[in-house]
């Protein structure tokens, strides 16, 4: 038991920050969901810790059992900001500078359906590959396409963001 | 600039001001080891019977209590005494998954037992008292039963006196089935069946290497529901603090915790 808590302990330092930028992302931009996401994550990974350890694929666990927490806690409880809307608001003219920049990004990541959001993270902040990304949520690969393209699509929306002109989820 | 990097780059733009991470690595630690010991007692399958006590059989059940174990003698259908087992790294007893068998006979379904009924009648047994039961580290609530799936589980830690240690119970209502040493978590040091009003309990002694030592007992009432319950000579918090376990008994007796399984009833 020493070991394990030593290990993981270890483990624990070096990559709670880590998570908790990617649960950020996944909660639609709350530090505090984000927190409480990384901290059930970790707990389960303290459980899975001797089988993940030996098999090589704590990183890729980590990031499943967080990805799938965060959607199954957005379909328990509602939360306003996580909303759809029937109805998308109006693009952004103009491109929003410096502290608006991060509560627009957050508000446009909140409209996201927690699918989509999860897709959307894993693709591009995580950078998954397409097929891992479909591990990662036990979907199909074209779904996962389809998911990701809809979910830039809202961004670009919202975000009214040139950036995102040619992006898309070729593959 | 690829067209990812682009979609990255505005993600990054999401966090603006990042507080300072507020995770403690302790209770983690703490939750992590609890929910393990919690997979540990489930995947034995040792789910419990409902514990009801009448308010007539309280007094019995106090007086029991008091009695030394020597006036408690097991049934003498079935003593089994196992080899010494392997010493373990585990700080709670390996239980594996146990092969139960199903009866009828259920609970009724009328009656509606919440997780404070369940709680005010654990205490009602009179084996230990409400004030004995100390919260588990980095839990505030004081101990009381919690639902989990169609069980009701227990934890505390107990203080009596001098002696204390972590305490476990696991209720099942209508589980059913029967019990034998054969399937009570191994390696045991001691394993014994005692019938008390047509109420066989299983009662078995663990010690390990660290000088952790436990007691367990498991049985089903006559209304179908199975209870499992356990106490160790040390608690949750000396554990998770990595002390070393005192040269004592669990703070509970094998007798305590057959009263705990056996004192049951439903519909009053």
């Amino acid at each position: 038991m020493q070991d394990r808590d030593a290990e993981f302990g270890e483990y624990l330092d070096s990559r709670a920050s880590v998570m908790r930028r990617t649960a950020y992302l996944l909660c639609g931009g709350d530090w505090h969901r984000a927190e409480d996401l990384v901290q059930t994550t970790l707990t389960k990974i303290y459980v899975a810790w001797p089988r993940i350890r030996r098999d090589g694929s704590v990183d890729a666990y980590s990031r499943k059992v967080m990805v799938r927490t965060a959607i199954d806690e957005s379909r328990k409880a509602y939360r306003s900001r996580e909303s759809v809307v029937d109805e998308l608001p109006e693009p952004l003219t103009t491109p929003p500078v410096g502290v608006e920049d991060a509560v627009d990004v957050r508000r446009a990541l909140a409209q996201l359906p927690a699918g989509q959001r999860a897709v959307v993270v894993l693709r591009y902040w995580e950078d998954l590959s397409v097929t891992e990304t479909a591990q990662t949520l036990g979907k199909s690969e074209g779904t996962i396409k389809s998911q990701a393209a809809k979910g830039l699509a809202t961004l670009r929306r919202l975000l009214g963001s040139g950036d995102l002109a040619g992006a898309g989820d070729g593959g | 600039m690829s067209d990812d990097e682009d979609v990255k780059n505005l993600l990054s733009k999401a966090f603006g001001q990042e507080p300072p991470l507020g995770i403690d690595r302790d209770e983690v630690l703490a939750q992590g080891r609890k929910r393990l010991r919690r997979k540990r007692f489930f995947e034995a399958g040792s789910v419990v019977a409902l514990v009801v006590v009448a308010a007539v059989g309280a007094a019995t059940l106090t007086r029991l209590a008091d009695t030394p174990d020597t006036k408690l003698p097991p049934a003498a259908s079935s003593t089994q005494q196992a080899p010494p087992g392997p010493d373990l790294p585990v700080t709670s007893p390996p239980f594996p998954p146990s092969a139960h068998t199903t009866t009828n006979t259920r609970l009724p379904t009328s009656v509606t037992v919440t997780q404070q009924q369940l709680t005010a009648m654990l205490y009602a047994v009179g084996v230990f008292t409400e004030k004995e039961a100390q919260p588990l580290p980095g839990h505030s609530d004081l101990p009381g039963f919690q639902k989990m799936g169609e069980a009701y589980f227990y934890e505390a830690d107990v203080q009596r006196g001098s002696t204390r240690g972590y305490v476990q119970i696991m209720v099942d209502p209508g589980r059913g089935g029967t019990v034998t040493c054969d399937t009570v978590p191994r390696p045991y040091g001691g394993c014994q069946i005692r019938t008390d009003k047509n109420t066989s309990v299983t009662v078995s002694n663990y010690q390990y290497s660290t000088g952790q030592r436990s007691v367990r007992a498991e049985g089903v009432s006559p209304t179908g529901a199975r209870v499992v319950a356990s106490a160790d000579n040390l608690t949750a918090r000396e554990r998770d603090a990595h002390l070393p376990p005192p040269d004592a008994p669990p703070v509970l007796s094998e007798n305590e915790l057959v009263i705990l399984v056996t004192k049951a009833g439903f519909g009053d």
